[in-house]
């Protein structure tokens, strides 16, 4: 297993507007949202970051992908840094969150080809990219319904297959199953689960302690845009739960817990 | 990757020609509007000016010479109500409250014509009150002017001014197309801005508020690709949009003048057409980039049209400016964008249109056009703008 992903002192700060101090009963104008994050991934795992909300995880994912820059530091991808190679980083990610929506007016089968087109795959290795993606999330009865006529579920697994349309050699989730139903969600893990196995690099954030014990082999623990732990699962909790090990940082992170 | 720019262009005109709605709300219905609304506008004030059928002519008469009447040739045109010097006030009254539509006062010496030897002196007054605002006072008005004018000239006659047949050498068709002339640059610049203002707003701060546009920018597709790829497929569907409404006004032009002129009022030539095209899509580049940026800019369609408003009251007043053909042939005022392609549009159809200027504006056009590509895609990569709220 080798690293493909290095994540070294991120650091970012959001200007909040009036609106947003208020919202949320900030005192400061300025939020540090990651603070001096490192970590790293390797090939064949799925790392998990795991966090309260409000940890900085989705703006942490965000910076990976190249869709907003980072204050400090820097994060190597393949080794392209997201700074430096934001296009040569974009070509060899996968990204998903919920914030990334597909056009309503489009079919799940236009929409394939046009990605396609987008990343350059050619015409007939993007016909059997989609027979076996869209088998794979049984989205092929779907094919041809506009987006808005979807479920959010089958939303949801066209924007998956979508995201992962290049064959990707680092994928990256943002709370992967949030907004699932349990059938579906086990779709998604069990496909994860798949990834690694074919040696992909994947990177994931949730704040539910069951998906981070099943399905990472290592995990970071983000409180306040902090690592407060990092390592393999078994490292970190010794012999308390993960729930427990995570309380305990929190507080000692100055969370007060109700 | 320059497949890109072609991908996303393909997609917008899906976009675009797929959906019924976004096609009869942007090209067909105003077009048709124009169409409908200029042709009503038209006959409206066609009728405004004319009096209805089978409706007889109302005028009073005081003081009138007795058998003038026929004389004058009014029988049958105008019904004559002959009143005394005593009631003139309240005739006056009943012309401005329409009871009376005209009311004509001979003077005491009338009769004195008679007499008359030259040089004249101090000729009797004939005084004929009207109210200019209603239509059948002033056809009252003009018929018994004309009468009696007709009637002076039977009796003295010095000279005759243009006493038969046509003098005017313009021929309808030619003061049809000096109208056109004179509308065509305003209404063009006013439509290629509301093709731009409601393709742009709908393609770029409708993806940004919907959240799609993130997903475009995850791909590797180069920032400056996506700006070249909408902006050239916007700018073709806008110019599509202009086209029609352009077309619709033209047809109803004619309507709106009240001329019984045909389509073929304003010759223009193949060579116009071309650089009436070239000019008009040079125009929607500097309107499309301009709009993408606004739109790029504002959180959602509803605040990037807002923003679009004070620039279309800009455009129009720039429009108004070859409306009495163009200004200048100074070939520094054709490097100003929008500027020179009212002038440019003013002097193609004065044909005075010099290939260097035309050359000029389209140059500075497309420059400014360029400038606007390179500033949007600058926007497509800063996280503040994409990711406002
Ligand atoms: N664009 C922004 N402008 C201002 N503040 C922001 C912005 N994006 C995120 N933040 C703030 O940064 C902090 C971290 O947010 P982030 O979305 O990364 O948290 P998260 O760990 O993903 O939380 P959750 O589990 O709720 O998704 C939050 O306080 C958030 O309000
Ligand atoms: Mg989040």
């Amino acid at each position: 297993m080798s690293v493909t992903v290095e994540v070294n002192a991120l650091c970012k700060t959001f200007e909040l507007s009036k609106k947003q101090m208020k919202i949320e009963g900030a005192k400061e104008r300025r939020k540090v949202a990651v603070d001096h994050l490192s970590f790293d991934a390797r090939d064949g795992e799925i790392f998990g970051l795991l966090g309260p909300n409000g940890a900085g995880k989705t703006t942490t994912l965000r910076i990976l992908a190249t869709l907003i820059k980072a204050d400090e530091g820097d994060a190597l991808v393949n080794g392209y840094s997201v700074a430096k190679n934001p296009e040569k980083v974009r070509e060899r990610i996968g990204f998903l969150t919920s914030e990334l929506k597909q056009e309503d007016f489009f079919t799940p089968n236009y929409l394939f080809g046009f990605f396609a087109s987008l990343y350059g795959i050619e015409s007939g290795a993007a016909k059997k990219r989609k027979e076996e993606l869209f088998g794979r999330f049984g989205i092929d009865g779907f094919s041809e319904v506009k987006v808005a006529n979807l479920s959010s579920g089958m939303k949801q697994k066209v924007s998956l297959a979508l995201s992962i349309i290049h064959d990707p050699g680092i994928i990256i989730f943002d709370e992967p199953t949030n907004g699932l139903d349990v059938i579906t969600a086990k779709a998604v893990t069990d496909f994860l689960a798949d990834l690694k196995e074919s040696g992909k690099t994947i990177i994931i954030s949730t704040h539910i302690f069951s998906i981070a014990e099943k399905l990472c082999d290592r995990i970071g623990i983000i409180i306040d845009g902090k690592m407060a732990a990092f390592g393999r699962l078994g490292e970190i909790t010794g012999e308390s739960s993960l729930e427990d090990v995570f309380f305990r940082l929190y507080e000692e992170a100055g969370g007060i817990l109700l | 990757m320059k497949g890109a720019i072609a991908t996303v262009m393909k997609k917008e005109f899906k976009r675009f020609f797929g959906d019924f709605r976004l096609v009869s709300s942007s090209l067909i219905l105003p077009g048709l509007m124009v169409y409908i609304m200029y042709s009503f506008m038209g006959s409206a004030f066609l009728s405004f000016l004319s009096v209805e059928e089978g409706y007889i002519l109302k005028a009073a008469f005081i003081n009138m010479p007795q058998g003038l009447f026929s004389e004058l040739g009014l029988d049958g045109v105008i019904e004559p109500h002959y009143e005394s010097i005593e009631s003139l006030e309240m005739l006056k009254e009943s012309v401005k409250s329409q009871e009376y539509d005209a009311l004509a006062v001979f003077p005491d010496n009338f009769g004195d014509i008679e007499a008359i030897v030259f040089p004249v002196k101090d000729v009797p007054n004939v005084e004929i009150f009207y109210n200019s605002l209603e239509a059948k006072s002033s056809a009252a008005y003009s018929i018994i002017v004309d009468a009696l004018t007709m009637y002076e000239e039977s009796r003295v006659n010095l000279f005759d001014i243009n006493k038969a047949g046509e003098y005017n050498l313009a021929t309808d068709d030619e003061i049809a197309g000096f109208t056109i002339a004179m509308m065509l640059p305003i209404l063009l610049i006013m439509f290629l801005f509301t093709g731009s203002l409601a393709i742009a707003t709908e393609s770029i701060a409708g993806e940004k508020e919907r959240g799609t546009i993130s997903t475009l920018l995850v791909t590797p597709i180069k920032r400056s690709d996506l700006a070249l790829g909408k902006i050239f497929s916007l700018a073709l569907i806008a110019l599509l949009c202009s086209l029609t409404t352009t077309l619709g006004s033209l047809m109803s032009l004619p309507k709106l003048m009240g001329a019984e002129s045909d389509g073929a009022a304003i010759k223009i030539t193949p060579a116009m057409y071309a650089n009436l095209f070239l000019i008009s899509l040079s125009t929607i580049l500097v309107f499309i980039s301009i709009m993408s940026i606004i739109s790029a800019f504002a959180k959602s369609v509803k605040e990037a049209q807002a923003y679009g408003m004070p620039l279309m009251v800009v455009a129009v007043a720039l429009g108004a400016s070859g409306m009495f053909g163009p200004n200048s042939q100074n070939p520094v005022l054709y490097a100003i964008p929008v500027y020179n392609s009212v002038q440019s549009i003013s002097a193609i159809l004065a044909a005075k249109a010099s290939a260097l200027n035309i050359s000029i504006a389209v140059a500075s056009n497309t420059l400014f056009s360029a400038l606007g590509v390179v500033a949007l895609a600058l926007m497509f990569s800063n996280e503040k703008i994409m990711f406002s709220k």
